[in-house]
C-alpha cells in the first residue's frame, strides 16, 4: 500500500518492461515517458476521444482510464506494434489506400480500436463500423474513408479506389 | 511514372506511413535532456482585478524548480499587439494582450502563472498551491450587452466595447427595400464553436549548442511565430529557430501567435533547461480561441420573380477578451459582412460589421471564417424567400445565382470574384442527388407520417486571401501575403523541396511533390519534401485561409520551372542540341523532341550542373531555384445538399443523405480534394447540429470538457457523395484554387434549410433562428406555431 | 490533466480488500473498471486517500443463474453482456441496453456494480436495477446488508456507495417468461449519457395488462420507477390510446433537473414521448396468455 513508487513488470509489444512507478501515473504517460513508446497519443483524458486506445492482453481500452500499476503483468500492445519486418500490417495498408488518414493523431487509438472491432465484435453492415468507431474522435476526415478501410477490412465492400 | 503521378492524379499520400506506424515527431513525444513541464495557473473568474499571487507554497512543492508570475512573465516579454493601418473611417481598437494577466483576468482560463517543475503530475500539484487573490468585476457576457450603453469595460483605457466597427453601403439600398415586391427580414444566432483538433497546443523550448532559442510549436505559421517571438522578447530574428513538426489538426486556432509560446520561450531562455508544455483539453477550450458566435439580422429586398434586388445585413460578433495575433475577433464579422452576397448577382448592399469585448475567451478565426455564418444567413434567407413567393428552393437560387459566363464579376463589396460556375454547381448537386427524386421520396415519407427534408445551400469561397481581398482590412500589416518555395537537385538527381506552408493533414509532402513531377517528370518518391522548420525552408506566413495551393503551390511550381529551364539548357549543351529541341520524357530523362537519339537522366543533368563539368558558356553551376507568388485570390464555388429526416415527436433531427458539387479549379489530388470535402462538411454538420460552447451567467465556461462540447461521430454521419467541376482561375500557377475551409460552409446552411423544409407540413415554413439545431429548439419551435402533435 | 496522489493497493482476496477500505485513515474508494471514477480523478474533482483495486479478484467476474435470478459479480463488465446468448435468451432487454451503453473500449474495462455505484441518473445500469427489483449486497468489514435498487440508489447522492464499503454482488428477477420488454434512450449521440432513458416491462393475461413495471431515467437524482403509473395500466385493456394515456400522467410525476443537455420541461416532454414508446414495444413483445 504506497503514494511511492510500485514495481511492476509487463509486456509492451511483445517486450518485457520493468519499471517502478508511481500509482497515479496514467498508463499513456507510461508508454510515452517511461517505456520510450510515444505513438500514443491523449487527446481529452476523459475516455471521451479514443485517442489513447491500446490494447490490454488483446482488448481495447482507454490508456487515460488506466494507471500503468493496473497493467502490472498485462500485454499491452500500441499501434508500433502493428506492422512487422519493415511490412504495414493489412489495416494499415487500407487506411493508406483510402486515405483514411489526415493529421495522423487520431490514426493510433482508430488502428487499435479497429483491431479489436475486427477481432472481437465482427461488423456485418457499414452501420455496424460506424458504430464500432463511435468512441473514437476524428476531426480531419469525417470519417469517411476510415469507413471506407474498414468496410474493406471487414469483407463487406470491394471499395474501388479511394476516395468517396 | 512522372506524368501519371502529375496534376489530378490520384496518388496514396507518401507521408502516411509515420502516422500508421507510431514514428511521429509530435511534441508529446519529444524528449530532451534536463527537459522540465509547464502547468499554467489560470484564472478561474469571467472578469476580476488581481490583487496578488502567493506563489511560496507552490514553489516549495516537490520537484519545482520555478514559478512564474505575470510581474516576471510582463516584464521579460511584451504584450501582444495587432496594430493595422489603412482602414479608412473603420473603428479598430485593439488590445494589448499580455502573455500573463496584467492587473486584470478577463476571462477564465487566462494565463496567472506558470509552475515549471520536474513532470506534470508534480507541477499541477504545485499549481493547485498557486493562491490568486481577486476582487470580481461585473462581467460583459454577450455582444449585446457589451454594446449596450451602460455596459462595464472590458479594457478600461477603451472609451466603449468595440473592437471594430465597419459599414458599407454601396448602390440604392433604401430605394431598393421600399420598392421591394416583397422584404424578408430575420434574425439570426450563431453558436460560439471551436477548432478543437485532436492534437492540442503544445511547445516546447530550449536553448542549443550556440546558445539561439529555439521552440517547437503545433503550429500552422512557423515563420510567423517567430518574427514575433523576435519583436517581443527582443532577440534578433536570425537567433531563433522555430520548428512546426506533425501537428494534429489546426482549423485556424494554430495560425496564431499564443501566450504560452512566448512564456514557454521566456521560460528556456530564464532556466537554460529545456520546457515543454502540452496542453490539456480543458485548457484548449478554455483558453484557445473559439469561433463564429455573432448575432445577425439579413434583410433581403425581393422582386415579384424573386430577383435578389438588396441585401442589409448586419453582424455582430461576441468577440472575446483580447485582441488575437495575426488575426482578431474583427475577422470572424468583417468577412461576413464583405461575402455576404455570396454567389449571387446583388447591385445595392449596405454591410455593418461588429466586433464587441466580452469577458469570454477570444474569438477569431476557424475554417471557413464567417463564410459558414454568411452561409446559414444568407442561404436560410434565400430559402425563406423562396417559401413565402411559392417558389421551389432550387428555382429561386436558379434565378439568382451567377453562372460561369457572368465572370469576372465585381460584387457590391468591391470584391472582384475571378471565376466559378454556381449556377453549373447548383444543377450538377441537383442531379448528384436525383433532386427530383428526393422529393418524391419526401412525398411518400409524409403520407407515411416520416418528415424528411431538403436543405440546399449554394456557395462562393474566398481562398488564398491575397492582397485583393485583405488589404482593405489591413491585415497584411500583420501577415506576410506571399509564399516561398525552394527546390533543389541533388548529384543522383534526388530532389529537396522546402516550403514556407504547413501541412497538418493537408497532404503537401504528396501534392506539392505531384505538381514537381508535372514539371519535372519524376515520381513523388523522389522528393524529399521539407516543412515546417524557420532554418531550412524559405519564408512564408503558413497554411491558413484555404491558400497553401495556390500559393504555396504556386511558388512550387514556379520553382520547378524554372530549375526544368535551366536543366533543359545544361541537357542541351550535352546533347548538342538547341534548348528548344529537348523534351523531358514520360519517364523524366533529357531527350530530343521525338525521342531520337541519346537521351539523359535527371542526374546526369545535376552532376553536370553541380560539377561544372560541362556547363555551356555564361551558365552559372548549380541545379535549384527559390521562387515565390504574392497570390491574387481565386473563388470556389459549390453547391451543398442535405438530406434529413425530422421527428417532431422529440425534435431529432438525422442526416440521411449530404452531397456536394465543388468547383475548386483543377485538382492536384482529386483524393486528397474529396478528404478534405468529406471532412469540412462533418465539420460543419456539427457546427450545425451538435457544437455549442455554453458561459453560464457568471462566467464560467460550462462545456470544458469533450463531454460535453460534443463533437460530431461516425454514426451521426452519412457517407458525404461528391461530384466536381473543374473550372480554372485565371489569376493562378496552372489555374489553381484553394479548397480546404469550404467543407464546413454549406452545412451551416444547407441543414437548417433541410429542418425547416422538413417542419413545413406541420407549421409552414419558419426560421431556424439559432444554432446548433438541438431537440429541444425544434420542439419548441413546433410548440410555438402551435404544432402539438 | 493529471491525477493527484494516492494510496494504492491491490488486494487478492476480498477480505483484504475490505481490510483496506476499512482501515483507510480518510476516504478509501474502490477502482473496478474505473470509467467514472478515473475521469474525476483525472480533473481531481475526487481525491479519494486510497484506491482499492478490486482488478485481481478474478473470481468476482461472473454472470451467473438460480432459476429466478442473475447474479452479477463485482467484476463482471460490461463487455460479458455483450452478444451473450444466455443474456439474450433470459434478461433480453440487458443486451439491449449495453448496446447504448458508451464505446467498446469503455465496455471492455467498465463493471455493472461500478455504474451502480456511480450512479449516474441516465446511465442504463441504474435504469435495468430499478427496473427488475434488483436486489443488492453491500459489504464491508462490519458485515453484509441487502438493499434493493430503488432505495439504495435513490437515497444517495452519486456516488451511490459509501467510502469503506463494496458493492459484492447484484442479483435481478429474470421476468416471467412471456413478459414484455422494452428499452429506449433519447441522447444526441449514441453512447452518450442519455437525456432520458424509459424502460418498460409487461405481462398481459386474458387480454389484459396483468403487470407493468416502468423505470425512467435522466428524470430526477437517479433512475426512478413510476409506481403510479403502473398501478393505473394493471387490469386496463392493452393499446395505444392506454400508452397514450398512461404518458400523459407521467410529466406530472416527475422533478427533471435543466442542464446544458435539456430543460426540466423539455425531459418532461421527453419522458412522456418514450413512456409511450416502450409500453407500445413491450405490448407488441408480449405473449398474450389466457386469450
Amino acid at each position: 500500500m504506497t503514494t511511492t513508487e510500485c514495481e511492476i513488470s509487463l509486456t509492451v509489444n511483445g517486450e518485457a518492461v520493468r519499471e517502478a512507478v508511481p500509482p497515479r501515473l496514467l498508463l499513456g504517460d507510461f508508454l510515452r515517458e517511461r517505456a520510450g513508446i510515444a505513438g500514443t497519443h491523449f487527446g481529452c483524458e476523459q475516455g471521451v476521444c479514443g485517442t489513447c486506445t491500446v490494447l490490454l492482453d488483446g482488448e481495447s481500452i482507454r490508456s487515460c482510464l488506466l494507471f500503468a500499476v493496473q497493467a502490472d503483468g498485462c500485454e499491452v500492445a500500441t499501434v508500433e506494434s502493428l506492422a512487422s519486418d519493415g511490412q504495414l500490417h493489412r489495416l494499415q495498408t487500407l487506411f493508406k489506400k483510402h486515405h483514411a488518414l489526415q493529421c495522423g493523431y487520431c490514426t493510433p487509438g482508430m488502428l487499435m480500436t479497429a483491431l479489436d472491432l475486427l477481432a472481437n465484435r465482427p461488423p456485418a453492415s457499414e452501420a455496424d463500423i460506424r458504430d464500432g468507431i463511435r468512441g473514437n474522435l476524428c476531426r480531419c476526415t469525417g470519417y469517411q474513408n476510415i469507413v471506407a478501410a474498414l468496410m474493406e477490412a471487414a469483407g463487406l465492400e470491394k471499395a474501388d479506389g479511394a476516395g468517396a | 511514372m512522372g506524368i501519371t503521378q502529375g496534376m489530378g492524379a490520384r496518388v496514396q499520400r507518401v507521408e502516411d506511413e509515420r502516422y500508421l506506424t507510431g514514428r511521429t515527431h509530435f511534441i508529446d513525444a519529444m524528449a530532451l535532456p534536463r527537459m522540465l513541464t509547464v502547468a499554467f495557473v489560470r484564472g478561474g473568474e469571467a472578469h476580476a482585478r488581481l490583487l496578488g499571487i502567493g506563489v511560496q507554497t507552490a514553489a516549495a512543492c516537490p520537484g519545482v524548480s520555478h514559478v512564474m508570475t505575470g510581474e516576471e512573465a510582463n516584464a521579460l516579454c511584451q504584450p501582444i499587439r495587432a496594430d493595422r493601418t489603412r482602414l479608412g473611417r473603420t473603428h479598430y481598437a485593439p488590445t494589448d494582450y499580455p502573455v500573463m494577466a496584467s492587473g486584470v483576468i478577463r476571462h477564465v482560463g487566462e494565463i496567472v502563472a506558470a509552475v515549471v517543475a520536474d513532470d506534470r503530475y508534480l507541477a499541477e500539484d504545485a499549481a493547485e498551491q498557486v493562491r490568486v487573490d481577486v476582487e470580481p468585476l461585473p462581467p460583459v457576457l454577450s455582444v449585446d450587452q457589451a454594446l449596450a450603453p451602460d455596459a462595464p469595460l472590458v479594457h478600461g483605457t477603451l472609451g466603449d466595447n468595440r473592437h471594430y466597427h465597419g459599414r458599407l453601403e454601396n448602390g440604392e439600398v433604401d430605394a431598393a427595400f421600399e420598392s421591394a415586391h416583397r422584404v424578408v427580414r430575420t434574425q439570426l444566432r450563431s453558436n460560439r464553436h471551436c477548432a478543437s483538433p485532436m492534437e492540442t497546443r503544445a511547445v516546447l523550448a530550449h536553448l542549443d549548442a550556440d546558445g539561439r532559442l529555439v521552440v517547437y510549436t503545433s503550429s500552422q505559421m512557423p515563420h510567423m511565430v517567430r518574427t514575433k517571438l523576435a519583436d517581443l522578447l527582443g532577440l534578433p530574428e536570425r537567433n531563433i529557430r522555430v520548428v512546426a513538426p506533425d501537428v494534429g489538426g489546426g482549423f485556424g486556432l494554430k495560425c496564431h501567435v499564443f501566450p504560452e509560446e512566448l512564456i514557454l520561450a521566456a521560460l528556456a531562455l530564464k532556466l537554460e533547461r529545456p520546457v515543454k508544455w502540452i496542453e490539456d483539453r480543458r485548457e484548449n477550450y478554455m483558453a484557445g480561441f473559439h469561433a463564429k458566435e455573432e448575432c445577425i439580422e439579413f434583410a433581403l429586398a425581393l422582386g415579384e420573380d424573386g430577383t435578389i434586388e438588396a441585401i442589409d445585413a448586419a453582424f455582430h460578433a461576441d468577440g472575446g477578451a483580447y485582441t488575437s495575433f495575426p488575426f482578431t475577433p474583427s475577422s470572424e464579422p468583417s468577412m461576413a459582412a464583405a461575402t455576404c452576397t455570396g454567389p449571387y448577382r446583388v447591385r445595392n448592399l449596405r454591410t455593418e460589421a461588429i466586433a464587441a469585448y466580452t469577458n469570454k475567451s477570444t474569438l477569431s478565426v476557424c475554417r471557413g471564417v464567417g463564410l459558414p455564418i454568411v452561409n446559414y444567413a444568407l442561404e436560410h434567407s434565400i430559402d425563406r424567400a423562396a417559401a413565402e413567393l411559392g417558389l421551389d428552393p432550387a428555382e429561386m437560387r436558379r434565378r439568382n445565382l451567377l453562372r460561369s459566363e457572368d465572370f469576372p464579376y465585381g460584387t457590391p463589396n468591391f470584391t472582384l470574384y475571378d471565376s466559378g460556375s454556381p449556377l453549373e454547381s447548383l444543377e450538377q448537386a441537383l442531379e448528384l442527388m436525383d433532386y427530383e427524386n428526393l422529393r418524391k421520396e419526401q412525398a411518400a415519407a409524409l403520407a407515411e407520417g416520416r418528415h424528411l427534408g431538403i436543405g440546399i445551400a449554394s456557395m462562393i469561397e474566398t481562398t488564398t486571401y491575397g492582397q485583393d481581398v485583405l488589404a482593405p482590412f489591413g491585415k497584411s500589416d500583420n501577415v506576410a501575403l506571399h509564399e516561398s518555395a525552394a527546390l533543389r537537385v541533388a548529384p543522383d538527381g534526388g530532389i529537396t523541396l522546402s516550403v514556407g506552408t504547413h501541412s497538418h493533414g493537408q497532404g503537401h509532402a504528396t501534392t506539392f511533390a505531384q505538381l514537381v513531377a508535372g514539371v519535372l517528370g519524376c515520381d513523388v518518391g523522389d522528393i524529399r519534401f521539407v516543412q515546417g522548420d524557420t532554418d531550412t525552408t524559405p519564408y512564408g506566413s503558413g497554411t491558413w485561409g484555404s491558400r497553401s495551393a495556390v500559393a504555396g503551390g504556386g511558388a512550387v511550381l514556379k520553382a520547378a520551372r524554372q530549375v526544368r529551364d535551366k536543366a533543359m539548357q545544361v541537357a542541351a549543351h550535352l546533347l548538342q542540341i538547341p534548348v528548344a529541341e529537348v523534351e523531358i520524357t514520360n519517364d523524366g530523362r533529357f531527350a530530343r523532341k521525338g525521342g531520337e537519339g541519346p537521351s539523359l537522366e535527371r542526374g546526369e543533368v545535376a552532376r553536370a550542373a553541380l560539377y561544372e563539368t560541362n556547363l555551356p558558356l555564361g551558365l552559372d553551376a548549380g541545379l535549384e531555384a527559390t521562387a515565390s507568388v504574392s497570390p491574387r485570390s481565386p473563388y470556389t464555388t459549390a453547391t451543398h445538399i442535405a438530406f434529413v429526416q425530422v421527428d417532431p415527436a422529440t425534435g431529432k433531427v438525422d442526416v440521411l443523405r449530404y452531397g456536394v458539387s465543388e468547383d475548386c479549379g483543377p485538382m492536384i489530388n482529386p483524393t486528397v480534394v474529396e478528404g478534405q470535402i468529406a471532412g469540412g462538411v462533418v465539420q460543419g454538420i456539427g457546427s450545425a447540429l451538435l457544437e455549442h460552447h455554453i458561459y453560464d451567467d457568471q462566467g464560467q465556461l460550462a462545456t470544458a470538457s469533450m463531454m460535453d462540447y460534443r463533437l460530431p461521430t461516425a454514426p451521426l454521419v452519412p457517407r458525404i457523395e461528391m461530384a466536381h467541376l473543374e473550372t480554372p482561375s485565371p489569376h493562378s500557377e496552372d489555374g489553381l484554387k484553394g479548397m480546404g475551409e469550404g467543407g464546413a460552409v454549406g452545412p451551416m446552411g444547407a441543414v437548417p434549410n433541410a429542418v425547416s423544409d422538413a417542419l413545413k407540413p406541420l407549421i409552414g415554413w419558419q426560421p431556424i433562428s439559432e444554432l446548433p439545431i438541438t431537440p429541444e429548439r425544434v420542439h419548441d419551435l413546433l410548440r410555438r406555431h402551435g404544432w402539438r402533435g | 490533466m493529471k491525477p493527484p496522489p494516492f494510496e494504492y493497493c491491490r488486494p487478492d482476496s476480498i477480505d483484504e480488500a475490505l481490510e483496506a477500505l476499512a482501515d483507510a485513515s480518510e476516504d478509501a474508494r474502490v477502482l473496478a473498471g474505473g470509467q467514472s471514477l478515473v475521469p474525476l480523478l483525472n480533473v481531481r474533482q475526487v481525491r479519494p486517500a486510497r484506491l482499492v483495486d478490486i482488478n485481481a479478484l478474478v473470481a468476482e467476474r461472473y454472470l451467473t443463474y438460480t432459476d429466478d435470478a442473475l447474479a452479477i459479480g463485482c467484476l463482471a463488465r460490461h463487455v460479458d453482456f455483450e452478444d451473450n446468448p444466455e443474456i439474450n435468451a433470459r434478461l433480453p432487454i440487458l443486451g439491449e441496453a449495453v448496446k447504448e451503453l458508451a464505446s467498446p473500449a469503455v465496455r471492455n474495462r467498465g463493471t455493472f456494480c461500478g455504474s451502480l455505484c456511480h450512479n449516474d441518473p441516465a446511465a442504463e445500469w441504474p435504469l435495468m436495477a430499478v427496473l427488475l427489483d434488483a436486489r443488492l449486497h453491500v459489504q464491508s468489514a462490519s458485515g453484509v446488508r441487502q438493499e434493493t435498487a430503488g432505495g439504495w440508489l435513490a437515497d444517495r447522492h452519486s456516488p451511490a456507495v459509501a467510502p469503506r464499503e463494496l458493492l459484492r454482488r447484484v442479483e435481478i428477477g429474470v421476468p416471467p417468461p412471456g413478459a414484455g420488454w422494452s428499452f429506449t434512450e433519447f441522447n444526441r449521440r449514441p453512447g452518450d449519457v442519455a437525456i432520458v432513458s424509459a424502460a418498460a416491462l409487461l405481462t398481459i393475461e386474458g387480454g389484459r395488462v396483468a403487470s407493468a413495471r416502468l423505470a425512467l431515467g435522466g428524470v430526477d437524482r437517479s433512475a426512478r420507477r413510476l409506481h403510479q403509473v403502473e398501478r393505473l395500466l394493471e387490469g386496463e385493456t392493452p393499446s395505444e390510446a392506454l400508452w397514450s394515456a398512461a404518458a400523459g400522467e407521467v410529466p406530472a410525476l416527475l422533478e427533471p433537473p435543466t442542464d446544458l443537455q435539456a430543460t426540466a420541461g423539455f425531459r418532461r416532454h421527453l419522458a412522456a414521448q418514450l413512456t409511450r414508446r416502450v409500453f407500445a414495444e413491450a405490448e407488441a413483445r408480449a405473449t398474450r396468455k389466457g386469450t
